[in-house]
């Protein structure tokens, strides 16, 4: 019983040099990108690439890509657990850590763009309902909020095991270790209430998913600009975060499964599910993608077309074909078939599809602008450095968060995976209380 | 109720374009530069567009002179989270510049690309930063807002002062904005509503 | 103050209010030894040995 708590929670107490290193690489990179803002911040939005008519570029790109990472967490976290599915208990809370820590990168991509930063309380002095920004502003507030709590939530006997387990660590660790335990004993009242909460949490997060990312489509999708006024943005943009977090949660449980040796608890079959999941996406995103643009090429019109063949045709031709062999072509036949199914292959797979979708966002915010109804003249837009500086230093600002929970947290929830173990070993009986909740579930 | 209106006779337009150059000197539109100008980065106000129609022999030439519209429904007050544009009971489409945060959520609603964005602070070449408009309603805007035509919403206001210090209300003629002013073909008039 | 901004802050407001109390249910929740069901799980003996260590990356 003991060992899943020694294998899972000595990263937590055994630091190697390659940690700081690595830390230390990824600080160098955020200072990187703290120096091109601030550089931004002094000259004006005139050092990136953006002009009139592109108004949006690589930053309101990075906005929709963020969040649309964070969605997978809640899916594997939330809507699994709604319906049962046992294989998601070893990765949840690495999936969870993922969206907690990705979405306040959606957000400050945002404040990045603004041309006036300093002025971003307007928002909170004289917010206007009818503006999609502020629908956004709202919905990925509530779901960053609910996001950190849920989070906690499911961390609450973790971290009571690491109150009482870890005696090697600094004095600062046991005090926030015992504080955020909350009084936690195990008891069976506790688990009752902690099982009811995360259960009515993980149906107000599923809600939220749809609700998200709806509406940063919709900041698109309310706008009259040819190719990005269509009925099914909304879905397309939620079918296409999902698909892109599902990715995003493989890659990291691989790194994390390899770095932890945490072999025994996420097995090559956790990655065949997630892979499978993964293909019906792809075939989603593709199914929404094909319908899209069959019918604005059937309907012909004029302004449609032009920002129809930009992306078929034009300048950007080498954009849009590559996202479409990042997200289809590449990923659906490794993963599609068993043999290539392995940990290996999902995680090429999901490099893929993560590209593709970065540039599936870059694709459906740039061209659109680059052909406005009026002027008939053609747009341009190359982003510069500063850009590009900023985009790494949100990617490199990812992964250190991450760093930093994977040391203060244990990544894989241990009070789940046992207590999916005392279920197998325990002799038939009446359903507890909190099972309820679990009814049909499957053999883990 | 007072409503505003300017009518733009197409077939008249030879597009001179004195009425560009006269509103970016009444309102003060910054300057960009022929490098900025290359990226797409000049504030037009007003502009006027060139559209050629039909393949040699049979060429026919359009002019669309471009101010703001003015939109009745308008798409970029829909959008502005901070409230900065709105309509006012005129039907002016006015920008608040203090309050923008410059999310541009607007330039990309527009349909007519009315709209513009200070990219840098603005700044002049030499001699022309002597020949500013003092009027306090046309100051500079700083680096990062969001602004576009205002129907010279700074000579409806001196009209309507001058009005009401003589004493009697506001007649046709009274309101003429920068580009109806000195349009040369009388192209451009300001109907007056009521 | 913007319609939009009434909301919003509602919104969180309301959020948090009802995330504390969760919380403070939660954990003011009774427990005593004896009505633990799998009371070997939760046993808070000191760890004696040392955890096997990680030496490169951890």
């Amino acid at each position: 019983m003991r060992d899943p708590e020694k294998t899972i929670l000595s990263p937590l107490t055994e630091t190697g040099l390659g940690y700081y290193l690595l830390a230390g690489l990824l600080l160098l990179v955020i200072m990187w990108g703290l120096w091109a803002y601030i550089f931004q911040l002094q000259d004006g939005l005139g050092v990136t690439g953006m002009n009139r008519p592109v108004f949006w570029g690589v930053y309101i790109t990075n906005f929709v890509f963020f969040i649309g990472i964070s969605h997978a967490g809640t899916l594997i976290s939330a809507i699994l657990r709604i319906v049962g599915a046992e294989w998601r208990r070893p990765f949840t809370r690495a999936a969870e850590a993922v969206t907690v820590l990705s979405l306040p990168f959606g957000a400050i991509s945002i404040f990045v763009d603004l041309g006036r930063p300093d002025r971003v309380l307007n928002l909170l002095l004289y917010g206007r309902f009818q503006s999609p920004l502020l629908w956004d502003f709202t919905a990925v507030s509530l779901y960053l909020f609910s996001s950190i709590f849920f989070f906690y939530l499911a961390l609450i006997p973790d971290i009571a095991l690491c109150r009482d387990r870890l005696t090697d660590i600094s004095g600062f660790r046991k005090r926030l270790y015992r504080l955020l335990a909350l009084g936690w004993r195990g008891s069976n009242e506790q688990r009752r209430r902690l099982e009811r909460v995360i259960g009515g949490m993980s149906v107000f997060l599923t809600l939220l998913v749809v609700t998200v990312h709806t509406v940063v489509a919709w900041v698109f999708g309310m706008t009259t600009q040819p190719g990005w006024h269509s009925t099914i943005i909304g879905p397309y943009f939620l079918g296409g975060a999902i698909f892109s977090g599902v990715g995003a949660v493989a890659i990291v449980t691989a790194i994390l499964r390899r770095t932890f040796r945490l072999e025994e608890y996420i097995t090559p079959k956790h990655f065949d599910y997630l892979g499978k999941f993964l293909v019906a996406l792809s075939l989603a995103w593709f199914y929404f993608t094909f319908a899209e643009y069959l019918t604005t090429l059937y309907g012909g019109e004029p302004a449609h077309m032009s920002v129809f063949w930009a992306k078929f045709s034009g300048e950007f031709a080498p954009l849009f074909a590559g996202m479409f062999i990042f997200c289809f072509l590449i990923p659906l036949p490794i993963l599609a078939i068993p043999r290539t199914r392995t940990i290996l292959g999902v995680v090429i797979a999901s490099i893929s599809i993560n590209i593709g979708m970065w540039l599936e966002r870059y694709t459906v915010v740039v061209p659109s602008l680059t052909r406005p109804r009026l002027p008939y003249e053609l747009g341009a837009y190359s982003p510069t450095g500063v850009e590009w500086s900023i985009t790494a230093a949100f990617f490199a600002g990812f992964f250190l968060l991450y760093l930093i929970f994977a040391k203060l947290f244990p990544v894989i929830s241990i009070w789940e995976i046992k207590e999916a173990e005392e279920v197998e070993e325990r002799p038939a009986e009446p359903e507890r209380g909190w099972d309820i909740l679990w009814e049909g579930r499957q053999e883990g | 109720m007072t409503r505003w209106g300017m009518v733009i006779d197409l077939d008249k337009c030879v597009a001179c374009q004195a009425c560009t150059a006269a509103c970016r000197v009444e309102n003060n539109v910054p300057f960009a530069g022929p490098e900025q100008d290359a990226m797409g980065r000049s504030i037009w106000w007003n502009e006027v567009f060139r559209y050629i129609e039909g393949e040699y022999p049979n060429v026919t030439l359009r002019f669309i002179p471009r101010p703001c519209m003015h939109c009745d429904d308008p798409p970029c007050v829909k959008v502005c989270p901070v409230d900065a544009t709105y309509k006012d009971e005129e039907g002016i489409v006015v920008q608040r510049y203090e309050r923008c945060i410059g999310c541009r959520f607007c330039t990309v609603a527009c349909p007519y690309g009315a709209r513009y964005f200070n990219w840098f602070a603005p700044r002049w070449p030499e001699p022309l930063d002597q020949a500013l408009n003092p009027d306090p309603e046309v100051v500079p805007r700083p680096t990062g807002v969001v602004e576009k035509c205002t129907f010279c919403i700074q000579r409806i206001r001196k009209a309507k002062e001058k009005a009401e210090a003589e004493g009697r209300p506001l007649r046709d003629g009274d309101v003429v904005p920068a580009c109806v002013q000195t349009c040369p073909g009388t192209t451009r008039s300001v109907k007056y509503r009521n | 103050m913007g319609e939009g901004s009434l909301i919003l802050i509602s919104v969180i407001a309301l959020a948090a209010l009802i995330y504390s109390g969760l919380l403070v249910w939660i954990s003011q929740a009774s427990g005593s030894e004896e009505e633990m069901l799998y009371p070997q799980q939760w046993e808070f003996e000191r760890w004696e040995e040392t955890p096997p260590s990680r030496k490169i990356f951890s």
